[in-house]
């Protein structure tokens, strides 16, 4: 009783390679990827434009808003500037006279200039 | 007549190939009729580059845009929607012949005599010396063994006892699952384990039934 | 404070996708060779990171005699630190970098420039000869590959004006910069695989099975963090790509886009056999960098043709 082989034999075995060409021909895939690349550059330049043109929008509204920030800033530093005046007075006051001539005193000679002071003694002025 | 030299067109890739014999035109076996090879067993010899009508543009294409790599991809998409071959081991098995050889168990006649006459050919045959023997006269006077070791460490599970011994007792039952914690019950004592081809008789009598005709 | 909840809101999330990054890529790569991948540790094997991880981190680290312990603990801990700062300028929507940095994707760059000192740094520290060499191929590999991947990022920069990663997800909004730049993005991507050091390209790797590679003398923890540094940075340059080149949306929509490039990174490394280290060399210095050098002559001369010059400041 041997190991035999089917009556009829074994079906036939496919031992050739099987490589069938597939795709397009190379230059149809060319002029598609060619065409796409066009495409999205002409979509990318839209973008492009629009956002210079948000850029545009944004720093026309900054140029704008600038005199109200500036003016905002300048309210600021006067009253800042005032009420330091108003605390020098208040502590020359307290001072004894020879203080009072060092203090008057001025420290830059160049008047053509508004000098903001430099340090300010802190604290509101009405305190005093 | 069969042409036994081709003429191709002369170019300058195929220069040297001009007065090259053609080798499917004639049978190189010599023609006995067992040993012909089929008509087209051959691939068609490869286009050179001088007699290939692709352009530039498009081997430029092929080039950049990875033709190959990306035609390997696809199949291996392919393949990842496949089901795949793998079975869950504890769950499922797979097939085993009823020649397999596992785990060693020594077996009995059917009236419940050991088969086992100390007869040392398996012991002899062994190629890992894993077979230990021991055998004395037992009470009623058979001729028996005393201490029966198989060092399941040392053995290689070739089969050779199992072929060697002449009442078939020592045999290899299809069973590979059975770990230990310890190397020390790994190395089978006497006789006791080993009689444990009780539980396997079934099994060993179906295996042994199967192969019979081929030994 | 808050500051560092979101720090490590956004460090745990990623080392999270990285570990079960690691377990995608097994089961992705077991399907594709018609197997299952890990199968039993979780539900469909998901624990299987966790699982790795405590394996490795309570095995026994070796640490040669010879070897300068410094540099040999260093080096690792380089590699990771790099590969998850980068993470910190990834716009996940608007307004949630974690840094919006007007030059941040130069930084990202910088970044993964540091990463290759831990390659570099970890041959050397082994003192031994073939880590030495190994560690030498590939930081060579490494920092070629930069070059390729910088100039890309150079023309990108080109396109858009703007080194302000959140700036890229507005401006492709009219078209994926992928789609006028497919070549280039294709480039790109494999620049990035091989900047990872993955298959086809890991002579890193294989050096390690093969005779040793940098990372021969690393056990346990340290390989822990090499191995979380590879996949970290793949997981980074598959965002980075779907962020320059195809339309980085936000949330969700980025993560489906770079969970689309981690898998092909897997695709890839299942499709190809590994390239020879010449060729790679080859590839890099006179396949590539000639073309994108071409490309860098070409571009800039395309966008002033078509008036598409981005003027903004870089503060903006």
């Amino acid at each position: 009783m041997q190991d035999l082989p089917p009556i009829g034999g074994y079906e036939p075995v496919q031992w050739k390679r099987n490589l069938p060409s597939r795709g397009f021909r190379p230059v149809i895939y060319f002029w598609l990827i060619s065409g796409a690349m066009g495409y999205g550059f002409y979509r990318f330049y839209q973008g492009v434009d629009e956002q210079r043109e948000l850029t545009r929008e944004k720093q026309w509204a900054r140029f704008f808003l600038q005199p109200l920030l500036i003016a905002e800033e300048d309210r600021n530093t006067a009253r800042r500037y005032f009420s330091e005046l108003k605390r020098q007075e208040l502590v020359k006051e307290s001072m004894s006279d020879e203080m009072k001539a060092k203090f008057e005193e001025e420290i830059y000679h160049d008047k053509s200039k508004l000098r903001l002071p430099r340090y300010t003694a802190g604290g509101p002025a009405s305190e005093h | 007549m069969q042409r036994l030299i081709t003429k191709q067109v002369r170019l300058l890739s195929n220069s040297t190939k001009l007065y090259k014999p053609v080798a499917t035109e004639y049978f190189t076996t010599g023609g006995s009729s067992q040993s012909v090879w089929p008509q087209n067993f051959r691939l068609p010899q490869p286009k050179t580059w001088e007699e290939s009508n692709e352009s530039a543009l498009s081997k430029a294409t092929k080039f950049f845009f990875l033709n190959e790599i990306a035609r390997g991809m696809y199949i291996c998409m392919e393949m990842y929607f496949r089901p795949p071959y793998t079975i869950y081991y504890p769950f499922e098995k797979g097939p085993i012949s009823p020649r397999f050889r596992g785990e060693h168990a020594l077996r009995r006649y059917p009236s419940g005599e050991e088969r086992c006459i100390a007869c040392k050919l398996c012991e002899a045959i062994c190629p890992a010396q894993a077979i230990t023997i021991e055998a004395e006269e037992r009470l009623d006077g058979s001729r028996r063994t005393f201490k029966y070791d198989i060092d399941m460490t040392k053995c290689i599970y070739c089969g050779y006892c199992q072929e060697s011994c002449p009442v078939d007792a020592i045999v290899e039952s299809p069973n590979v699952e059975y770990t230990t914690e310890t190397r020390e019950e790994l190395l089978y004592n006497k006789e006791k384990l080993l009689e444990n081809g009780d539980k396997w008789e079934q099994e060993l009598q179906y295996c042994i039934d199967a192969d019979a005709p081929y030994r | 404070m808050l500051n560092f909840v979101e720090l490590l809101l956004m460090f745990v999330s990623v080392l999270l996708a990285v570990a079960f990054l690691t377990v995608a890529e097994r089961k992705t790569l077991g399907y594709m060779q018609r197997r299952v991948g890990p199968n039993a540790v979780g539900y469909y094997g998901m624990l299987m990171a966790m699982a790795d991880a405590a394996k490795l981190l309570l095995k026994e680290m070796v640490m040669p005699t010879h070897a300068d312990k410094l540099m040999l603990i260093m080096s690792p801990m380089m590699s990771l630190m790099s590969a998850f700062l980068c993470w910190s300028f990834m716009p996940f929507a608007p307004g949630t970098t974690m840094s919006d940095h007007s030059y941040g994707l130069m930084f990202t760059l910088a970044m993964s420039s540091v990463g290759v000192f831990g390659t570099l740094l970890a041959g050397w520290s082994a003192n031994s000869k073939y880590s030495l060499l190994g560690s030498m191929r590939s930081t060579a590999q490494l920092i070629s590959y930069e070059l390729m991947l910088t100039t890309m990022v150079l023309l990108c920069m080109l396109l858009t004006g703007t080194m302000n990663l959140s700036k890229y997800v507005e401006l492709q909004e009219s078209m994926w910069m992928g789609v006028p730049l497919f070549p280039m993005s294709m480039m790109w991507f494999m620049g990035c695989v091989a900047e990872c050091a993955r298959p086809p390209f890991d002579n890193v790797e294989a050096e390690s099975e093969l005779v040793s590679g940098h990372m021969t003398e690393y056990s346990s923890s340290m390989f822990v963090l090499f191995f979380l540094s590879e996949y970290t940075s793949m997981l980074f340059l598959s965002t980075l790509t779907s962020m320059l080149f195809f339309g980085g949306g936000t949330g969700m929509m980025l993560g489906m886009k770079a969970n689309m490039f981690a898998f092909t990174y897997m695709w890839v490394r299942a499709t190809l056999p590994r390239v020879r280290y010449d060729k790679l060399m080859h590839m890099c210095w006179v396949m590539f960098l000639p073309l994108l050098f071409g490309l860098a002559m070409f571009l800039p001369s395309l966008m002033y043709f078509m008036d598409a010059m981005v003027y903004t400041y870089p503060t903006m």
